[in-house]
């Protein structure tokens, strides 16, 4: 029971024993009188009556002030009536039975008392554990107040709830590179509340605490984007990935020409090209960009991770990239882990094929000779064989001709005559042959 | 006589019930029409006190004390009523300097009340020889609920009234808030609430009673008018306001971004579309936003210049919202786009997408990046801006940029603007989609010649193995044939020799030709030919040999 509520309970107290006490006497004039049951009932009657009169002008002042808030506020009866209770005798607690509402989650219970969200206090706030909330109160920013039971002064409400816990947002960045393609990179940002400096410099370690100047700087830098929506302002985070991240993003990318962040002549060739910026390179230049925006903004960066740099859709269709990247791998599988086996494959075929070209060569020589009317001299076979087996040798080189002629050379000393056995150089075979 | 006062007693509370069951659903309304007797605060008072039902506790006292019955119902009657005109009439609130048509039906309607009580009293009661002792208890049975009702209403009000901490008189002004409210002529109360002004309690901004009341928001500042006058800015916070004033604009503090895409030309004729944002707000000189105070803003001067530099502009909107003006919230970007538009124009594409990456070297007239820092200087110089050190970023666009939000900036301070940002954010994408596609088919063709060469050697490189392979398989085989002839002849004497070779070349031709892979791509009549021949040869061979 508060001070105010006390004085009006004491003055009604008084007042009444006040007039209780001088009513018998002044109308009967002696209080032995009120031994007589017909003047108890009377008397009764009487001190009821002006109790009764004292407590419906109290019922109806708050009448009148429940109607008045009800009216400034446009609430609901009920609501007015719970207000106006809270104005008049102070705040209520939860347990009492008293407005509570509850912030969690990063954001206010929705389902929480219509009159505490429209009005404010007084009521209980109940902020969970990892929330921070910044009430306003009558125009004004009032408090920061960190997890915990609240009471809610008069008319103060709850005008930002904080989230202490990591936010993570993506978006996809839209750029031009410094020879003029489209292209995008996706970016995510891991980011929270500063904690205060002391908490900071110890490393501040999970449920992270919270400074209230960070929190007051967050909340009052929002920017408003447009004038209607519920988008309309844009909130910490958003504001942090949407703006400074994207931002930080597009600068350290537009620098380069698309070769360097994209680079497939750096590994198709073995030197020479230059070496494309490397993703970690930039992922750090990015967030060193970002941290410092945020510390500037009471927001702690925990990590900013940068995903591949495509160059846009329409610009270079994905089917082209997928074609040279197939390309290159199938090239690299040829010529590192087929190899043995291909050469092995063609090196038999070729044999096969000097084979089956060899036996061509023979069969169209002694196509004549095989009529069954006519002869087939073996000296005629054997000139045929070595017409072939010179036109086999016309395509190696001077050594190896000289090579296979001295193999040769038995054959020969036994199909031709004792007095021209001697062997001939490889340009006279043909006449030897004729 | 007990239990008829019982029997009121009970009505009493049966009636008091009924009314408050009824008022709980009613509210007064705000409709400015004049009450028939005494104006708006019998009004006030027939909405408070009547429904306390006052009479009743006085009269409990009938038979008690030595009036008839009238005159005791007209003295419970007024009684009351004679201490609530009093107290109205003390409490000045109707009779304020704006309430100045309340004022004499007020001292009126008072003086007549006190009068007639006065007169009763002196008339009646003098006359009955009333016992003063027992007529003082009366009296004070009879005004003693009106008079706690009243206290009451000065105790509490102020603490449902929602005042600022530092306002004037405190108790007067809630207490002057809620009389209004139920005299039916209030003045307004609004409240801001996303930006917007709503009207809680309407009423009469110059004729209303008790003060007008406009709650903001913590981020929000209200221009006020009063008739064709605008008076002053309000807030941030509660402000009560003076009579006449209405609310014309809510301002809002906090930073404000736009952005927009600007169709525009280089130099090289190039058309191009570039996305431009500005964030700015209202000046907000150097204090930062604290707890517990107002949200800075430097002066109504300020927030008069920007809400008044809103421009009607009919174009694009339908002959009903053609006098409609854009709000000041759009003059930042509009400028900042048409800023842009002239920058752009000073430069090429490819400038657009370069930079100075060393500032030193730029200075140098022989340095490609020269060429740049001339085009900023010209821009800079075109745009009327002095000269900054500084000029000159490895992005192109981040220092068109800030050049153009200083070309802003230097234009809107006046105007109460505080440019904090100029950003030219989003790609500068040519609108032709062909310079893009040249532009890309030019970075693409650069490595589809590279991938053609590298495959071009890769294929000469195969051709030479392949010939190589070849040409050693033939050479092979010769050898083979070669080798495989000679060591059948080794054991053979000369003239044998000569008649034994065609049979074993063929010989050797043949079991060649049978091999699967060989004969699968000889013609058929190959091996029938070969052995045909073969024992041809053979024949001979034997018949030379009987020979």
């Amino acid at each position: 029971m508060n001070l105010r509520r006390t004085v009006v309970f004491l003055m009604i107290v008084v007042l009444f024993f006040a007039y209780a006490s001088a009513l018998p006497i002044v109308l009967w004039g002696d209080l032995r009188l009120l031994l007589d049951p017909s003047l108890q009932l009377d008397y009764l009657v009487m001190v009821i009556g002006f109790v009764v009169a004292l407590a419906l002008a109290f019922l109806h002042v708050t009448r009148t002030l429940r109607q008045y808030t009800q009216g400034l506020h446009d609430l609901s009866p009920e609501d007015a009536e719970t207000l106006t209770s809270g104005l008049v005798f102070g705040s209520a607690s939860a347990a009492g039975g008293g407005a509570a509402l509850k912030v969690q989650g990063g954001q206010v219970d929705l389902d929480g008392p219509p009159v505490v969200h429209k009005v404010g206090g007084p009521a209980q706030l109940l902020v969970d554990h990892n929330n921070v909330v910044v009430t306003g109160r009558l125009g004004m920013l009032a408090r920061v107040l960190g997890p915990g039971s609240h009471d809610l002064r008069p008319f103060e409400r709850v005008w930002d709830v904080v989230d202490l816990r990591p936010q993570r947002r993506t978006v996809t960045v839209e750029f031009m590179t410094r020879d003029g393609i489209p292209a995008s990179c996706q970016a995510s940002i891991v980011c929270r509340i500063a904690s205060t400096q002391s908490e900071e410099y110890a490393g501040a370690m999970p449920p992270f605490g919270y400074s209230e100047r960070a929190v007051l700087k967050v909340t009052t830098s929002k920017a408003v984007r447009k004038l209607e929506g519920n988008d309309r302002v844009l909130d910490w985070v958003t504001g942090m990935s949407k703006v400074t991240l994207t931002g930080a993003v597009r600068d350290v990318l537009e620098r380069h020409r698309l070769d360097e962040l994209l680079n497939p002549r750096y590994w198709l060739e073995d030197g020479g090209a230059p070496a494309p910026k490397l993703l970690p390179e930039l992922e750090t230049l990015v967030e060193s960009r970002v941290r410092d925006a945020g510390a500037q903004r009471g927001i702690i960066v925990e990590r900013v991770e940068l995903g591949m740099v495509r160059p846009a859709e329409e610009a270079i269709s994905r089917q082209w990239l997928e074609f040279w990247q197939a390309r290159l791998q199938r090239n690299i599988d040829t010529y590192t882990l087929d190899a043995a086996t291909d050469l092995e494959q063609l090196a038999e075929d070729a044999r096969v094929e000097a084979q089956v070209r060899f036996l061509n060569h023979m069969l169209q020589e002694v196509q004549g000779l095989i009529s069954a009317e006519v002869e087939a001299p073996p000296q005629l076979i054997v000139a045929s064989f070595l017409d072939v087996l010179h036109a086999a040798m016309a395509d190696q080189g001077p050594e190896q001709q000289r090579l296979l002629l001295q193999r040769a050379e038995s054959i020969l000393s036994a199909v031709l005559p004792p007095d021209r056995a001697t062997p001939l150089p490889p340009d006279r075979i043909t006449d030897v042959g004729n | 006589m007990a239990g008829l006062r019982a029997g009121f007693l009970i009505l009493y509370l049966v009636g008091t019930y009924l009314l408050t069951r009824y008022l709980r659903e009613h509210l007064p309304e705000s409709d400015g029409t004049a009450f028939p007797i005494g104006g708006a605060p019998s009004r006030a008072l027939l909405w408070i006190w009547v429904p306390t039902l006052w009479v009743f506790p006085g009269v409990l006292w009938l038979g008690h004390i030595n009036l008839s019955p009238l005159v005791l119902l007209i003295l419970v009657f007024l009684l009351p009523l004679c201490c609530l005109y009093l107290f109205l009439l003390a409490s000045a609130i109707f009779t304020a300097h704006s309430q100045s048509a309340n004022g004499p039906s007020l001292l009126l309607t008072t003086l007549s009340v006190c009068f007639l009580t006065v007169f009763v009293v002196l008339v009646f009661v003098i006359r009955a020889e009333v016992s003063w002792a027992k007529f003082a208890l009366f009296c004070v049975s009879s005004v003693a609920p009106t008079l706690a009702s009243i206290w009451l209403l000065l105790t509490l009000a102020p603490s449902v009234a929602p005042l600022p901490e530092d306002v004037d008189r405190p108790l007067r002004t809630a207490l002057a808030l809620v009389l209004g409210y139920f005299s039916g002529t209030p003045k307004p109360v609004w409240v801001v609430e996303d930006g917007k002004v709503h009207t809680r309690v309407s009423g009469s901004a110059g004729r209303g009673i008790g003060p007008g009341i406009i709650v903001t928001e913590p981020e929000n500042v209200v221009v006020l008018k009063a008739g064709a006058k605008v008076t002053r800015v309000v807030g941030p916070g509660t402000v009560l306001t003076e009579p006449g004033e209405t609310p014309l604009r809510v301002v809002d503090l906090r930073a404000q971004t736009r952005s927009t895409t600007v169709s525009a030309i280089t130099r090289d004729g190039i058309e191009v579309r570039v996305p431009v944002s500005s964030t700015f707000r209202i000046q907000q000189g150097a204090q930062d936003t604290r707890l517990g105070a107002p949200w800075p803003w430097r002066t109504q001067r300020d927030v008069l210049q920007a809400v008044f530099a809103e421009e009607v502009d009919p174009s694009g909107l339908s002959p009903l919202d053609a006098h409609t003006a854009h709000p000041w919230e759009d003059l930042p970007i509009k400028l900042s786009a048409h800023r842009l538009e002239q920058a752009i124009s000073f430069y090429s594409l490819d400038q657009l997408y370069g930079g100075i990456t060393d500032a030193r070297a730029a200075r140098t007239p022989l340095d490609p990046q020269n060429e740049l820092l001339k085009t900023h200087r010209l821009t800079e110089a075109s745009l009327g801006l002095p000269r900054d050190r500084e000029l000159g970023d490895p992005l192109c666009r981040k220092t068109v940029g800030e050049v153009v939000r200083r070309s802003v900036q230097q234009s809107l301070a006046p105007r109460g603007f505080e440019i904090t940002g100029c950003e030219v954010g989003g790609p500068i994408e040519p609108v032709s989609q062909a310079i893009t596609e040249q532009r890309v088919e030019a970075w693409k063709a650069r490595f589809i010649t590279l991938v053609m060469d590298w495959h071009a050697s890769i294929e000469r490189k195969r051709s030479g193995a392949l010939d190589r392979i070849r040409r050693t398989a033939n050479s092979d085989l010769i050898a083979g044939v070669i080798e495989e002839t000679s060591e059948r002849l080794r054991d053979v004497d000369a003239a044998t020799k000569r008649g034994l070779v065609a049979y074993h070349v063929l010989d050797y031709l043949i079991s060649m030709a049978r091999v699967p892979e060989v004969r699968r791509m000889l013609p058929e009549s190959a091996l029938p030919t070969l052995e045909q021949l073969f024992h041809k040869v053979e024949a001979e061979s034997s018949g030379g040999g009987d020979s």
